[in-house]
């Protein structure tokens, strides 16, 4: 029953800065396993460390302390050849496709790019592997002769995702993809990346600040707060029955079709710094239902109501949900 | 404080690179001693030299006895004329002061007044006109447009002594040859800076406001666009001193532009050395001096931006 | 003053579709320039170094002079006309050469300084502080007189005018490309450092460098002149625009044509590339492509 899980990262620890100024701890221990096939969604606050997070999952940056693990094996170093050939089978894609394409080539011929890196056949073999993807992300022959300047953000989203599946990689990281995107171009790539995973059968670790997005395409879902992991879990159980109370005031902050709800949970206190780091549980400064031991000691990462949820919160075993108390009328 | 430290630092490295420089050049010269003491010296000449450079010793021994040569003050002796190098070209430095100053002055004048009149009446006539006569100001040589006056006011209309430094008037013509390229460049440079400030928000206020044209200009714009051209203050000295190198020897003026060209051409190191170096202080000082004003006037700057703005 | 100034017309020039008849003459000019800077040798009527005392001094076409000679003579009888089409030609060959080294030179310096960092980028950057720091033309000077002069030496020396220009740029694109931008993704697809930077950044940087070579060819060509004025570049047999304004500044009072013609063409040259160079670098600017 236990399968190999295709990326698994143990304690991840990722320090910027130097000693002088204070050191920002973006990543604060994180250990996170992707499994084949499924898509985990990582949703967080700006500069809760997601983005991080990512890059030391696909070794783009190197962690101060903890290991990442692709295939049962760990990841070369940043840079080296041996790395570089791994990329064939590890791809992210970026939230502003723009910057991430080359402003002076064609479409077609910076999806060609990784099939030409890694040899991949002949040219003809290449020409032909091109029109696949560009026909997979939707986009046509015209358009891939195009410049990324005369696209429209949606295509230019497509365009870099044909790109980075162009090798079919086992893994792709996602970081804030849709967020970019004008609403309903959002709703499109995400049901392109849906029919992607469905076709091809890669992992993807989809990072977003969008609980909606992550809800149309995550078979699970992590939550990230100041660079730790407080709550994961199958999507549906952490979206539609979150443990957490950071989870809980993210789900009913969202506004559904009717505006916003009325009963939402506000936090109080001031966002988080990362520079300033308080002992015991990093959400309790604002956490309504704190207890003495919230401000004390570091809660466990523990299964919740099933075995493959997780919840780091020291309110758990108490029974009763957390939510009950800490909710504040608006 | 700090600032001043940093600044200092940065000059002393630079004065190391220069010297280093110097020292590069010299030894990708060939033997120095045969450079310095000709081959016509005797061979015993020769070998006293090489020892007392030591030149028999391993480079970076050779490097260091370089440096603390130079830094004792001993740069030299010239090779044309018996004396000390340095004497030969501090003696002459208040020469080309005569003409680089004076021309410093003018084309600060005339080139800022340009920028002015142009950047107050963008596109048109005049504007144009302003322009294509700073482009043909930069791009046109020193040494063409200063034989050109020659032959205009010397040889056509006889007003004006040709060469030498006998009378003031043999000043003239050298000091508008020099002041044209620096007009030419302060004159683009104004007319950019003040350009952009005139369109910010804070100056069309003022303007809206009913404030008399001059105060405007004078309490805002100016300082404002101050800071860029202080910051080619470094470029225009060093465009001066080259200048003054070419257009001395255009009107046979006795500075250190004529003694730079003449060390060259009779290889007369010492002197060459001691010029480089010299050069090297002048500009070092003149950038630091430029720093200091580009401080000065930020502060100054910051609080009537607050003061008095949109 | 209010109608004030739209970004496109700061430097003084219209937009409008065609460049204007200046910059089309500015063109044609330098058209002319290079193809003379090609061929000019062979263009030329006579020998360069033709002497014929008995034609000194000999005026040009319509100040005195014959269609023998149509500019006129120097004051060994050389053809004027052979004289200048052999001069432009070594300026010419002497001011591209130069210019490209130049580029080349500052550019891989400034990309090595990107992409090595630590002492070598401090060390690019500190010499590149003391080129900056220094006028060209005294560390030209003081190069020649230590080091001597030679054909190959002069270009090598000119090719060090402004290299610093173009290594701060090369460095600067470069390290905005990397770690955000095209570059950062290219270098995740797997690409080695050089297909980098020669397939991503070069291409990008290469219109903001062509810019920098427009306004360091009329720099190169006017040290290069004045050098040769000063008679510390180009060296007899051969000779260039400059040289020959040397030559005939003794004859500025009888013969004043002998270094008129050259002084012009220096002129010419250096205002077109100018004129060129800034409304390349207002139409870069304003469509921010090449």
């Amino acid at each position: 029953m236990t399968a190999v899980p295709l990326v698994e990262a143990r304690d991840l620890v990722k320090t910027y800065g130097s000693r002088r100024q204070h050191a920002v701890r973006a990543v604060n221990g994180v250990t996170l396993k992707l499994m084949r096939g499924e898509t985990l969604g990582l949703v967080g606050e700006s500069g809760c460390g997601k983005s991080t997070l990512g890059r030391l999952i696909l070794g783009l940056e190197a962690a101060d302390s903890g290991s990442v693990e692709f295939d049962g094996s760990p990841l070369a170093p940043a840079g080296s050849a041996e790395w570089r050939r791994s990329r064939a089978r590890m791809q992210m894609v970026f939230q502003d496709p723009l910057s991430a394409l080359d402003r002076l080539l064609p479409i077609a011929a910076q999806v060609r790019e990784p099939l030409v890196i890694h040899r991949f056949g002949s040219p003809a073999q290449m020409d032909e592997r091109v029109a696949d993807l560009l026909n997979a992300v939707g986009l046509t022959a015209a358009q891939g002769r195009r410049l990324p300047g005369e696209l429209s953000g949606g295509q230019r989203q497509r365009a870099v995702l044909a790109r980075a599946l162009a090798t079919s990689p086992d893994v792709l990281v996602c970081d804030e993809p849709t967020s970019a995107l004008d609403m309903l171009v959002q709703a499109q790539v995400l049901d392109l990346f849906a029919e992607i995973q469905a076709a091809s059968g890669v992992a993807i670790l989809f990072i977003s600040h969008d609980l909606r997005a992550l809800r149309r395409v995550s078979d699970r879902v992590a939550v990230m707060y100041l660079g730790s992991i407080v709550e994961e879990g199958p999507a549906r159980q952490v979206l539609e029955a979150p443990r957490h109370p950071y989870t809980q005031a993210l789900i009913s902050s969202v506004p559904g079709v009717h505006g916003l709800n009325p009963n939402r949970i506000l936090l109080g206190g001031e966002p988080p710094s990362p520079t300033q780091r308080r002992p015991g549980c990093a959400f309790h400064p604002r956490c309504a239902g704190a207890v003495q031991a919230c401000g004390q000691t570091v809660p466990a990462f523990r299964p919740a109501s099933s075995p493959s949820h997780r919840v780091a919160c020291h309110l758990l075993p108490t029974g009763g949900t957390p939510a009950a108390i800490a909710r504040t009328v608006a | 404080m700090m600032f001043v430290v940093v600044r200092l630092a940065r000059a002393l490295l630079t004065i190391l690179i220069v010297v280093s420089f110097a020292f590069v050049v010299l030894r990708l010269s060939g033997d120095p001693a045969l450079a310095i003491l000709t081959n016509e010296a005797p061979p015993e000449a020769l070998l006293a030299f090489r020892q007392s450079w030591g030149l028999d010793q391993p480079v970076l021994v050779q490097y260091l006895t370089y440096l603390r040569t130079i830094l004792s003050g001993d740069l030299g002796v010239s090779m044309r004329d018996g004396r000390d190098a340095f004497t030969v070209v501090a003696e002459r430095i208040p020469i080309t002061l005569a003409i680089t100053i004076p021309a410093l002055v003018i084309s600060i004048a005339i080139g800022v007044t340009a920028g002015i009149c142009a950047a107050f009446n963008p596109n048109s006539r005049l504007d144009r006109g302003i322009m294509l006569a700073a482009v043909a100001g930069f791009t046109v040589p020193s040494f063409v447009l200063g034989l050109l006056l020659v032959l205009v006011f010397s040889v056509w209309l006889g007003i004006l002594p040709s060469g030498g430094a006998q009378h003031w008037t043999n000043a003239i013509l050298p000091i508008v040859t020099l002041g044209v390229g620096s007009a030419a460049t302060l004159a683009r440079y104004t007319r950019a800076a003040l350009l952009e400030v005139l369109d910010r928000p804070y100056v069309r206020t003022a303007s809206a406001k009913g404030v008399p044209w001059r105060l405007t200009i004078l309490s805002h714009a100016l300082p404002n666009a101050a800071i860029p051209m202080v910051t080619i203050l470094g470029f225009l000295v060093g465009q001066l001193i080259a200048g003054a190198v070419v257009v001395e020897n255009v009107f046979s003026w006795p500075g250190v532009g004529r003694l730079l060209v003449a060390s060259v051409a009779s290889r007369d190191l010492a002197v060459v050395q001691c010029l480089l170096f010299f050069v090297a202080a002048t500009m070092i000082a003149a950038n630091i001096v430029a720093d200091i004003l580009y401080s000065l006037f930020d502060p100054r700057l910051r609080a009537s931006t607050h003061g008095g703005g949109a | 003053m209010s109608d004030a100034v739209k970004q496109e017309e700061q430097l003084g020039m219209e937009p409008r579709r065609l460049p204007s008849a200046s910059i089309c003459c500015a063109i044609g000019w330098l058209g002319l320039l290079l193809a003379l800077g090609l061929f000019g040798r062979w263009l030329a009527p006579y020998d360069h170094t033709a002497i014929d005392l008995l034609d000194r001094l000999a005026p040009p076409v319509g100040f005195g002079g014959s269609f023998a000679h149509p500019l006129g003579t120097d004051e060994l009888g050389r053809d004027l006309l052979s004289r200048l089409l052999v001069s432009i030609q070594m300026s010419v060959l002497i001011a591209c050469g130069a210019t490209l080294l130049g580029a080349i030179l500052g550019t891989l310096l400034g990309f090595l300084a990107a992409h090595v960092k630590g002492a070598v980028e401090q060390a690019i950057l500190a010499l590149v502080d003391f080129q900056a720091t220094m006028p060209f033309l005294i560390l030209a000077l003081a190069i020649l007189a230590f080091i001597g002069n030679s054909l190959v030496i002069f270009m090598g020396l000119l090719a060090l005018h402004g290299w610093e220009r173009y290594a701060r740029i090369a460095r600067g694109l470069a390290l905005s490309a990397n770690t955000q931008g095209y570059a950062g993704a290219v270098w995740q697809l797997g690409a080695s450092p050089a297909r980098i930077y020669l397939v991503h950044i070069l291409p990008n940087v290469m219109a903001t460098l062509i810019v920098s070579m427009t306004i360091a060819f009329p720099e190169i060509v006017l040290v290069e002149s004045g050098l040769s004025f000063l008679g510390l570049g180009v060296q007899p047999p051969a000779t260039s625009l400059g040289s020959m304004v040397g030559n005939g500044r003794d004859y500025l009072a009888t013969a004043p044509w002998i270094l008129i013609i050259p002084a012009a063409t220096i002129s010419l040259m250096a205002l077109s590339v100018s004129l060129v160079g800034d409304w390349l670098r207002d139409r870069f600017e304003r469509t921010g492509l090449r």
